[in-house]
Parts: structure tokens; C-alpha cells; sequence
């Protein structure tokens, strides 16, 4: 038995073309080449990558000029450091906590305050109906990811999005295994309720 | 099911996460223009002072500087004070006819009291707002310096400030936690503290 889908994402149409799996496959050979300085490998390997990152950092930075910045960053300093690089670790791994740790950093030169650039205070809150129906799926993804905490999101995103390893995460966040399995756990439990809390707000009114 | 894991609840919105970003072929190409450029080491400026303070004299300058920059900072106070204050100008709010509070940029400073100031309204509509903040780098980005007022019971929240003439960056805090840019301004990212900011030419 089908379990009912639930109703803060049934605006998004059935028939939408199924989501990109992670498609992220570099060669070996390239990612060696570009390791021993192939310019041409290193610029096949930014565009493969590319796209992951720019997802991992909005989702983390809400912000799409942040998450460019960051993404810059993080290939600027993957070029310095890529000849240091060891095969035995998984290369997204290794790429990914080094782009986690440019987005905490911009993180936190945002202090305490969350960014949410707003001409849209209502972010924070429960969406019109009266919007189109994938403004309002986009903004409660927003509404639901701004409810867990950075290192949540952080494990959630690497975990469910990226499709890392808890090993993998445990070295990107540098904590132990359990603590990844826990922040993990958390997070889901977090979105279900927000999930819930929405579909419960959406009956009522 | 463990609690780690996804389930059909969670699914829609994995899809959606999981939906890559728009490709953009120029945000790639401008990412191996700076792979090009760096030269792999930290930057020039920094190079140069990493350079100059590995010298063991390099302490004995540091603290040179030091005392410099501080004998320097005390010279310009004593200039200011013994000033003439009467050629402070200070302007009365203009830009609406509500007896709105007048609030000095910042705390009292001799400095500043030399400079001319001009006093501005800055509004936001929310409805959501419990209490909201205008920071800016004319009050250190302190949160608690400036707080809007709310207009009767309407949504509109506003506060006079008198400014330096200059270009200043600023932007509201709303419930002490929502970063909200100016909708009628002017934008800017501050490529340092990586935040948008409005901006207001005081003139």
C-alpha cells in the first residue's frame, strides 16, 4: 500500500520529469590528470561538479550570490590543494568538506542573524494559497529547510542530497559517526513536523 | 524504518532538493578565470606582511606601528576638541510632516559633531514584524541602536536618523533575526561580510 502523498508538496504536477540523480561522474583518468595539472581535466572536472556545489551552498546560504562566492572559492582552493589529494578517499567527499567548510565560514560572517534577504518576510511563514502552485512548493522547501539547525541541515543535505556516506560526513563535519546517524535523524524528524505542521495549517483555513 | 532514513513523507521534498541548479556555462568559465589568476599562494598584501613580521625585528616594528597609530589617534582627538563646535550643523527631519523621533546616527561623538547632518526617514511594510532594527555602517551594524516604530497600528515601521552626507549602507533586522533589505533602495553585496545591503546617498 502506497503511503498518501502528503500535502505540502502536492503542488508540484505528477507528471514533472524526474529529479536529476546525482549524475556526478568524473574518470579517473581525468581526475588524475587534473591532479598532475591538465588544465583541460581541471576545467571538465569544475563543470562536473559545478552544479552539486551551487546546490549544496544555496541550500545552505539561501542566498544564490553567497552560494556562487562560495563555490568559487571552493574550486579556487581545490586547485591549490589538488595535488595533495589521495585516491583512497572518495573525491566528493573530500571536495564537499572543503565547500562545507567555505559555507560555515560565510555563515558565520553572517553572525547570528539567518539570510534571508527578503523582499519576502513571508518566507518565515505559512504561504498564500493564492500563489502559483510552484512558488509555493519552492517556499516551503525554503520554510522547511529553515527550520533545522546549520549542522542539521548541513548532515541532511550531504547525507539525502549528495548521497554521502555517514563516514563520508564524519569527516566533512570532523565528528564522530553516531553524531552524523543523530543530526541525521533529527533533521528528518524536524521536516516531518514541519511537513505535518503545514498540512495541518492548510486543512484548517 | 529507521528515523534516518526517507520516507514517502519526505520523498517529495528530497526530489526537490535534489534538482539541480540551472546551468549556467559563464559562472563555470568565471570559476577558472580566478583558478587562473591565483597564483596559489595567499595574497600579495598578505604575503607581505606574513614576510615582514617573520623578520625578528619585525616584532619591534609592529609595535612601532602600534604606538604610532595610537600617538596619531590621540593627536587628531585633542584636534577635534579644541575645534570651534558652533560650525555643527544640524538639520531638523524634513521628509515628513509626523512629529517623528529624530535619532543622531551614533552615540555622541566629537568627531562627528563637526559634520553635517541630514535627517532621514527610513520605512519598511511588514506585517509580520514584532519589533524591527535599521543597522547600518553609521551605527556599527548594532542592532540595538536604532529600533523602528510602528505606525499606529498600520504595518509600517519608520525612524528618523540623522546622517552624515556620504553613501551609507544599511538594512532592517526584523525580529531580531530576519537579515531584510530595503525594497525601495538601491542594493549592494558586501563582498567582505558577504550580505546585501541597501544603500542612501545623503546629500
Amino acid at each position: 500500500m502506497t503511503a498518501a502523498r502528503p500535502r505540502l508538496l502536492r503542488a508540484i504536477p505528477n507528471n514533472r520529469p524526474a529529479p536529476i540523480e546525482v549524475p556526478v561522474v568524473l574518470s579517473r583518468e581525468t581526475l588524475l590528470s587534473a591532479r598532475d595539472g591538465d588544465p583541460v581535466a581541471f576545467a571538465q572536472l569544475v563543470r562536473t561538479y559545478y552544479p552539486r556545489c551551487l546546490r549544496f551552498a544555496q541550500h545552505l546560504l539561501s542566498s544564490r550570490e553567497d552560494a556562487e562566492e562560495c563555490v568559487q572559492d571552493t574550486f579556487v582552493r581545490v586547485h591549490r590543494a589538488l595535488h595533495r589529494y589521495e585516491e583512497r578517499e572518495r573525491f566528493d567527499a573530500w571536495l564537499f568538506r572543503i565547500l562545507a567548510n567555505r559555507c560555515r565560514t560565510a555563515r558565520r560572517r553572517l553572525t547570528r542573524w539567518s539570510l534571508f534577504h527578503s523582499a519576502d518576510l513571508d518566507r518565515v511563514t505559512p504561504i498564500s494559497t493564492s500563489r502559483v502552485d510552484g512558488f509555493v512548493a519552492r517556499d516551503e522547501i525554503w520554510h522547511a529547510l529553515a527550520g533545522l539547525t546549520e549542522e542539521q541541515r548541513e548532515a541532511f543535505l550531504l547525507r539525502h542530497v549528495e548521497g554521502l556516506t555517514y563516514e563520508d560526513i564524519a569527516a566533512v563535519a570532523g565528528i564522530a559517526v553516531t553524531a552524523v546517524r543523530m543530526r541525521v535523524s533529527r533533521a528528518c524528524a524536524r521536516l516531518r513536523d514541519t511537513i505535518n505542521e503545514a498540512d495541518a495549517e492548510r486543512r484548517n483555513r | 524504518m529507521q528515523n534516518d532514513e526517507i520516507d514517502s513523507s519526505l520523498q517529495p521534498l528530497v526530489d526537490r532538493l535534489r534538482e539541480l541548479p540551472e546551468s549556467d556555462p559563464r559562472a563555470v568559465k568565471r570559476v577558472l578565470a580566478r583558478v587562473r589568476q591565483d597564483d596559489g599562494r595567499p595574497n600579495a598584501r598578505r604575503r607581505a606582511l606574513r614576510r615582514y613580521f617573520s623578520r625578528r625585528s619585525g616584532w619591534w616594528a609592529a609595535a612601532a606601528v602600534v604606538v604610532a597609530a595610537a600617538g596619531v589617534t590621540l593627536f587628531a582627538r585633542a584636534a577635534v576638541q579644541s575645534s570651534n563646535y558652533e560650525s555643527a550643523t544640524l538639520i531638523p527631519a524634513v521628509s515628513d510632516g509626523a512629529p517623528t523621533p529624530v535619532v543622531p546616527a551614533a552615540d555622541s561623538d566629537d568627531s562627528l559633531s563637526l559634520e553635517r547632518l541630514v535627517a532621514r526617514k527610513f520605512t519598511i511594510e511588514s506585517s509580520q514584524a514584532r519589533q524591527v532594527s535599521l543597522v547600518g555602517d553609521f551605527n556599527q551594524w548594532n542592532p540595538r541602536q536604532h529600533r523602528l516604530h510602528r505606525e499606529g497600528k498600520t504595518a509600517t515601521w519608520y525612524i528618523t536618523v540623522q546622517l552624515p552626507a556620504g553613501l551609507h549602507k544599511y538594512a532592517f533586522i526584523v525580529n531580531d533575526s530576519v537579515w531584510t533589505t530595503d525594497p525601495s533602495a538601491l542594493r549592494t553585496v558586501d563582498r567582505d561580510f558577504g550580505v546585501t545591503s541597501s544603500l542612501v546617498l545623503v546629500q
